[in-house]
């Protein structure tokens, strides 16, 4: 059986291994690494057995065959087999640490505790024994008479039921396999007062058991207390359970401290206070407009007061102009009339006046019309 | 050619692993009956966690022996309410679907398991699952929907199953 191959998955390793250089499928530090088309790289044995279920990269799910996996460099490979293992035999003692490509050698070389097969019987004994003689004939122990092989021996002489031992109360000698029993028996064992579980101090030897339970108050009380002992134990279990709730819950009530403080009906209080403030206000300002409406109504009347003083004032005014415009023109057209009759005797002279005077005439009445339209607005 | 012997190796160093890590505060792992197939999984779910937080849901991570090739069953001993978990407490979710298998053809091979993935990443995929369920694959009928169409009623049924899962821790 020593030419079973090595476990190095379940190796172990002196230092932790940085994990660029473990296998993602096993998580140990790769053997035998291969790498993928997709550049990840694995254990020979973890990506083919992978491969078998799914035909995909494990990490990316790229579509993969096994003519896809090629020998990782080897660099990489060097980094993982020259990393320090203890000797997969250190549970049965061996201390050996080496570099783990070199485990085989010792394995199937130096270890002692790997196992062989016997020269002479062809049982499997320990390399370490393997040199001596047959371990495996029958003997017989001198104790208990059973025979037994000579490679168990060590184990059975810690079990042998033949072995006297000594009771450590009262130095009796019997069979060892008899001791356990004696302890529950043996007079001068010390024990402690069968109400002890109550709260009595008592312990001594067993032989002065009766003597002191005939005045123990304990034992007398025990029907008592037993029953406050039991209701005990349940209370602290319901302890138990609430505190647990207590705590799930008291970082949730924390919690909705800080993000909602206010209970429902704070809330609704909160709310209705808002709103009555928020009436009152509507209520003050609503007041204040009527006040300011009266207060514009007023101003309002005053200032088209004085508007229609003083608009009457400029009509008045104005119908003094225009009397004057008036009288002024009756004036100048009865004067050109004047000179045309005496134009259209002389001749040509005042030719170059005669056209302008329509001209000015219509312009002044313009003017007044426009002052007639004014006065109305 | 499998042999079981790489399993064991990987499955006692992620242990290991996780009950040492510290960030893991929240998650905690143990062996039952001393087998390392057979994981029980104890996962406190933080108070932040949408209907599911302050729960203790105790689950069990069953290894095949070609892990991490195939993937392990999660399965809750706590009774839970979730559109992805079966009655039973059995969960569906894809990253523990094996990669060939037809049979979720809802879901791409994207999400499905890789060799790659841990316990670790299992738990923390299965505790995000909590609380944004999927509602393509429901494996509890009812529960995907109520999720859908009754949240408020939803929001109930799982405060209820948070509320015993303390009860029974
Ligand atoms: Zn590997
Ligand atoms: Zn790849
Ligand atoms: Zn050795
Ligand atoms: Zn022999
Ligand atoms: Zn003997
Ligand atoms: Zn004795
Ligand atoms: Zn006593």
């Amino acid at each position: 059986m020593d030419s079973e191959q090595i476990d190095y998955q379940s190796l172990n390793y002196l230092s932790t291994v940085d994990h660029n250089l473990c296998c993602p499928i096993c998580r140990s530090p790769l053997v035998d690494p291969v790498y993928t088309t997709c550049l990840h790289t694995f254990c020979s044995t973890c990506i083919n057995k992978a491969l078998e279920r799914s035909q995909t990269c494990p990490v990316d799910r790229t579509p993969l065959q096994a003519e896809d996996v090629s020998p990782a460099p080897i660099m990489i490979a060097n980094l993982v087999n020259e990393l320090a293992v203890l000797c997969p035999n250190s549970e049965l003692g061996c201390t050996f640490t080496c570099a783990r490509y070199l485990v085989e050698a010792h394995l199937s070389h130096d270890c002692e505790f790997v196992y062989m097969k016997c020269r002479e019987c062809g049982d499997k004994v320990l390399r370490r024994d393997a040199g001596r003689e047959c371990l495996h004939q029958l003997e017989e122990c001198t104790h208990c008479f059973q025979h037994i092989k000579k490679i168990d021996m060590e184990a059975h002489e810690k079990e042998c039921p033949g072995l006297l031992g000594e009771c450590m109360h009262c130095r009796l000698e019997i069979e060892r396999s008899e001791l356990k029993e004696h302890e529950f028996t043996c007079e001068e064992a010390t024990i402690s007062c069968s109400s002890s579980s109550l709260g009595c101090p008592w312990s001594g030897q067993r032989k002065e058991l009766s003597h002191h339970q005939a005045a123990c108050p304990f034992t007398f009380l025990r029907p008592v207390l037993q029953a406050h002992a039991e209701r005990l134990t349940k209370l602290e279990l319901e302890n138990r359970t609430l505190r647990k709730r207590i705590e799930q819950l008291t970082p949730r009530i924390n919690q909705s401290n800080t993000t909602e403080p206010l209970s429902f009906d704070e809330q609704a209080y909160q709310f209705l206070t808002e709103q009555e403030h928020m009436r009152q206000d509507m209520e003050r300002l609503s007041a204040t407009l009527g006040e300011l409406e009266i207060k514009q109504g007023m101003l309002l009347m005053n200032e088209s007061l004085r508007t229609k003083e003083e608009l009457a004032g400029i009509r008045a005014a104005i119908n003094g102009i225009r009397m004057q415009i008036h009288w002024l023109l009756t004036v100048r057209v009865h004067g050109t009339e004047h000179r045309h009759v005496v134009g259209g005797g002389a001749g040509t002279p005042s030719n170059s006046a005669g056209p302008s005077h329509p001209a000015e005439h219509s312009a002044s009445r313009r003017l007044s019309d426009n002052f007639g339209q004014g006065v109305k607005l | 050619m499998s042999s079981p012997a790489a399993s064991t190796a990987l499955l006692r160093r992620q242990l290991k692993e996780m009950q040492g890590d510290k960030d893991l505060s929240n998650i905690s792992v143990g062996l039952i009956d001393d087998n390392i197939y057979e994981w029980e999984v104890m996962l406190m779910i933080s108070d932040d966690c949408k209907f599911y937080g302050g729960g203790f849901f105790r689950a069990r991570l069953s290894f095949p022996k070609d892990y991490p090739l195939m993937p392990p069953k999660m399965q809750f001993e706590t009774p839970i309410w979730h559109p992805n978990i079966y009655p039973d407490g059995n969960v569906c979710i894809s990253i523990l679907h094996p990669p060939e298998e037809d049979k979720y053809g809802y879901e791409s091979v994207q999400e499905r398991w890789l060799p790659i993935h841990t316990p670790e990443s299992i738990l923390i995929s299965v505790i995000s699952m909590l609380s944004s369920p999927n509602d393509e694959s429901p494996a509890n009928v009812n529960a995907a929907r109520q999720w859908r169409e009754d949240p408020t009623g939803f929001k109930k049924q799982v405060r209820k199953c948070v509320r015993d899962s303390l009860e029974m821790c």
